[in-house]
């Protein structure tokens, strides 16, 4: 089990924003979480990542709980994610956002970096070797001179992922990743989601709206509705659960 | 390999220039220019400083002259109390400046950018505050510890002579002044000192920390979500800003011999943070240049020098609204002086 | 015991003069989210418009209530003025902007003001004693007519600000802006007007205050806003920016903190108290007294 969630909730004043919820991602799974807009599935990203603590519940990965440590702990333990709204570093070229992400990884001081020294040296030829390899299986290698805002909205996505996958996680959360793609380029992301977990062997847990993403390549979906989880199960099951549809589409759909 | 051994290569040769310079021009070179090239260098060297803490890491530091403060009076007690030499004097500037950065900042640097920029103001003036009341401190040193004296309790004596070394610290002159710094600050450590500046923080910039700051600065909940501490990161630029205030503090006090606490000013906190803004945060050769035309300026435009206050005012408002980016914005020199070459030399194509 | 009651009227008068210059800092935060760092030129500005007309009506010593009270609501005018102009000119077109570069801005006209007043005006120029100050014993207690007059106009003052706020439609139109702007504007509240009003209307209290400032240290000068400006700024942070009951109750205890450890301690020290408030508040609770905590959104 790589995370599991245990009745974890959250209530900011009087409102119950996630409760009671359970969920449970095997290694190496393709996970999605969906629901109607406001029922809180970013709220569970930022309990997982740690931006937010849960007030009940617990949450463990690889067996430990990881509550209370706080988003950069989290992150350092093997949580990455991607955002919402592109979270890319503007003022930075598209080979140099991907490089900060292993500068966990990276041992050289200050001292180092200043002067030049030889193991300064090794460890940037070594991160420009990774990086390159990375973004040239993203697609990205052409553009990797390009400051990140240069980029049009597709690839800015798949820079924000890639530079994900530069910190070596074992879990993967990506935030709606095919926002605002028309049917084509989603249909080509779901394709590099799926590649990704295989090539990687990254676990991943994806929320998304666009249905066809989800249904294409999750194998497991847990619905959440009002903060609370719903269903859970397979794409087929969650297809033909009543109360999911009733949770999209409102009673009278189902009347 | 080969890179970094031409840049050390470089390196060495720039040294031996500058000393070139300075035993065998500076001897017939004008009084008055010198001094124009170690102002110049000095105010160099504590923008540069800034331009990493405001620039590249984003974070709005408004008291850079309060570091200058400490590393200008702390060297200064360093050599005419302790006997420090010269040169290891302003680097135990430096290193104050640094280790007061490391107090200021620590605790500041979790408030967000209004906050940071009134709280480092608030220090800056704490620091201006303390070292005007610093004979009170003196006397109450006395008072409470008492002076070594030779004979006495073992305790009393350490006691006493951490006094002594205390009120030998604490003695600043208040605002009257500190007088009879050794004149030292020449040529040759004013930019050998530059030099060093110029080159650690450019390396710095382009090295995994660099990227770091950067990514504070554009982004922070995304830097976090890396793993990456971004409160460490805004301390670590913070001290370094500091401690290369410090080091032009410390060049400042050996070139004008006394120094008062109203040069350490809130005001000049402000125009220093003018000349990275106007220069362009997010490089450092903007600042540099601005630095420097800044210092300059006043020179040539000697009927306005009441109003140079004024016209930084209106330059920086103005270029607010009309160039937020500033000269370079994020851009270098060099990339300027680049796309310029291009431009006029384009690289035409084979047939 | 009388001493302390005299460095609690005392400390509660000068309070009242932070609470009128603190009042325009949280106004303008809660509108803009700006720290209006030019806010205490204007309220150096608001003195030099008081001595100015003082001195072309030629009023002197003992010229009495009627002057003063021209004085006064002269200076407010002016105070209420430069501050509109001073955010239609520098602010406005920044709205863009992020907020490092207003402050930017802020401080650029900050900067402007004060070395403008200095060309045109000078230093160190003394202010007329319009009314006479006497002073009367209450209940073994020296009290100074000076006292009464800061309390009780600012009394007044705080009693029509909140009134305002409240009770008109103007009030309203501010409040609902310093919640969003955006939905305010949607709502149909004409948000630049609003944004004017509520400029005009903190600046015109400095004005008060710096007429009222004026009483008890006649001293003009272009550097005088910027001590009382700040700690009225620190009174702010210390309310809760952003809350006008909070602004008050900072500037109060402001006051009366910078006042006692002036009396009891050491009067070299009186500055570096709001400070040292400051720093203590930011470290601790930086959304202040009354203040809400802002999150951002992930």
């Amino acid at each position: 089990m790589l995370l599991q969630l245990d009745k974890a909730g959250i209530r900011f004043g009087g409102l119950r924003a996630v409760q009671d919820l359970d969920l449970a991602i095997q290694e190496g799974q393709l996970v999605g979480l969906i629901g109607p807009n406001g029922a809180g599935k970013t709220t569970v990203f930022n309990l997982i990542t740690g931006i937010y603590a849960p007030t009940e519940g617990d949450i463990k990965l690889s067996g430990r709980s990881i509550v209370g440590l706080g988003p950069v702990k989290v992150a350092a333990s093997g949580i990455a994610r991607t955002f919402q709204n592109i979270r890319l570093f503007g003022g930075l070229t598209v080979e140099e956002n991907v490089k900060v992400a292993l500068f966990r990884h990276q041992g050289a001081t200050l001292a180092e970096s200043a002067l030049r020294l030889p193991r300064y040296q090794q460890e940037e030829r070594e991160a420009e070797e990774e990086v390159r390899k990375l973004l040239e299986t993203f697609g990205l290698l052409a553009s990797a001179h390009l400051g990140a805002e240069e980029l049009s909205y597709g690839l800015r996505r798949r820079l924000e992922i890639a530079r994900a996958l530069a910190t070596r996680p074992k879990l993967l959360l990506l935030d709606e990743p095919a926002a605002g793609m028309n049917p084509s380029e989603a249909d080509d992301l779901m394709h590099l989601i799926r590649w990704v977990r295989d090539t990687f062997g990254v676990t991943i847990l994806l929320i998304e709206h666009h249905m066809p993403v989800v249904m294409g390549i999750c194998e497991r979906i847990t619905v959440l509705d009002h903060g609370a989880r719903i269903a859970e199960g397979t794409p087929a099951e969650i297809r033909a659960n009543p109360l999911v549809i009733e949770a999209y589409l409102g009673a009278e759909a189902h009347a | 390999m080969k890179g970094a051994a031409i840049g050390y290569a470089l390196f060495v040769v720039a040294l031996a220039a500058i000393w070139g310079v300075d035993q065998f021009v500076i001897p017939y070179t004008d009084r008055y220019l010198t001094d124009m090239l170690l102002r110049v260098a000095i105010c160099v060297i504590s923008v540069s400083g800034l331009a990493l803490v405001l620039g590249f890491t984003g974070q709005f530091s408004l008291g850079h002259a309060g570091f200058m403060a400490v590393g200008a009076y702390s060297s200064a007690v360093m050599s005419m109390k302790f006997g420090v030499p010269f040169p290891l004097a302003v680097l135990l500037g430096g290193l104050f400046a640094g280790v007061a950065g490391l107090a200021v900042g620590v605790p500041s640097l979790r408030l967000t950018g209004d906050y940071l920029a009134v709280v480092t103001l608030g220090f800056n003036q704490i620091i201006i505050v303390a070292v005007q009341n610093s004979g009170s401190f003196v006397d109450a040193v006395r008072a409470l510890f008492g002076t070594s004296g030779a004979e006495g309790k073992p305790a009393e004596l350490v006691l006493g002579s951490f006094g002594e070394v205390l009120s030998r610290f604490g003695d600043l002159g208040g605002a009257q002044g500190l007088t009879g710094v050794p004149l030292e600050t020449n040529f040759g450590w004013a930019f050998t000192w530059l030099l060093l500046a110029l080159v650690t923080l450019r390396n710095l910039l382009r090295s995994p920390h660099g990227r770091t700051f950067a990514a504070v600065r554009d982004n922070e909940i995304a830097t976090r979500s890396l793993g990456i501490d971004t409160t460490r990161v805004k301390v670590t630029a913070f001290v370094i800003g500091a401690f290369w205030a410090g080091v032009a503090g410390s060049l400042t006090a050996f070139k004008l011999s006394s120094i008062f606490p109203n040069q350490f000013e809130s005001k000049v906190s402000i125009e220093l943070l003018a000349m990275v803004v106007l220069g362009g945060s997010g490089s450092l050769s903007g600042p540099v240049l601005s630095a420097s035309l800044l210092t300059l300026l006043p020179e040539f435009l000697r009927g306005l020098a009441e109003y140079r206050m004024m016209i930084y005012a209106l330059l920086l408002v103005v270029m607010m609204i009309v160039r937020p980016k500033g000269l370079l914005g994020t851009r270098e020199l060099s990339d300027v002086i680049l796309a310029g070459y291009r431009r006029l030399f384009p690289v035409r194509k084979p047939a | 015991m009388t001493l302390f009651l005299q460095q609690l009227i005392n400390g509660l008068s000068l309070g009242a003069i932070y609470a009128l210059i603190a009042l325009g800092y949280t106004m303008v935060y809660g509108t803009l989210q700006l720290i209006n760092f030019a806010h205490s030129e204007v309220f150096m500005m608001g003195a030099f418009a008081a001595f100015l007309f003082a001195g072309a009506m030629g009023w002197g010593d003992g010229a009495g209530v009627g002057a003063a009270a021209a004085v006064a609501l002269v200076a407010m005018g002016s105070c209420a003025i430069l501050g509109m102009t001073i955010e239609r000119i520098a602010y406005r077109p920044m709205r863009k902007s992020t907020r490092l570069n207003m402050l930017i801005t802020a401080i650029g006209v900050s900067i402007f003001l004060q070395n403008l007043a200095l060309r045109l005006w000078g230093t160190n120029l003394t202010f007329p004693d319009l009314i006479a100050k006497t002073n009367w014993e209450i209940a073994g207690v020296n009290v100074a007519s000076n006292s009464v007059m800061v309390l009780g106009v600012t009394l007044v003052l705080m009693i029509g600000l909140t009134w305002l706020i409240e009770k008109t439609k103007i009030g309203l139109a501010m409040r609902a802006v310093s919640h969003s702007r955006e939905t305010a504007a949607l709502m149909g509240i004409p948000v630049d007007r609003t944004i004017s009003f509520t400029f005009a209307l903190g600046s015109a209290l400095a004005g008060a205050g710096a007429f009222l400032f004026l009483l008890g240290a006649p001293k003009v000068d272009p550097q005088m806003g910027a001590m009382p400006g700040l700690k009225a700024f620190v009174a702010a942070v210390l309310g809760g920016i952003g809350s006008v009951p909070g602004a008050v109750v900072g500037a109060l205890v402001l006051g009366l903190c910078e006042t006692f450890v002036s009396g009891y301690v050491s009067s070299t020290w009186r500055d570096a108290v709001a400070f040292c408030v400051l720093i203590v508040i930011l470290l601790y609770k930086p959304s202040g007294l009354f203040g809400k905590h802002i999150v951002e959104k992930v």
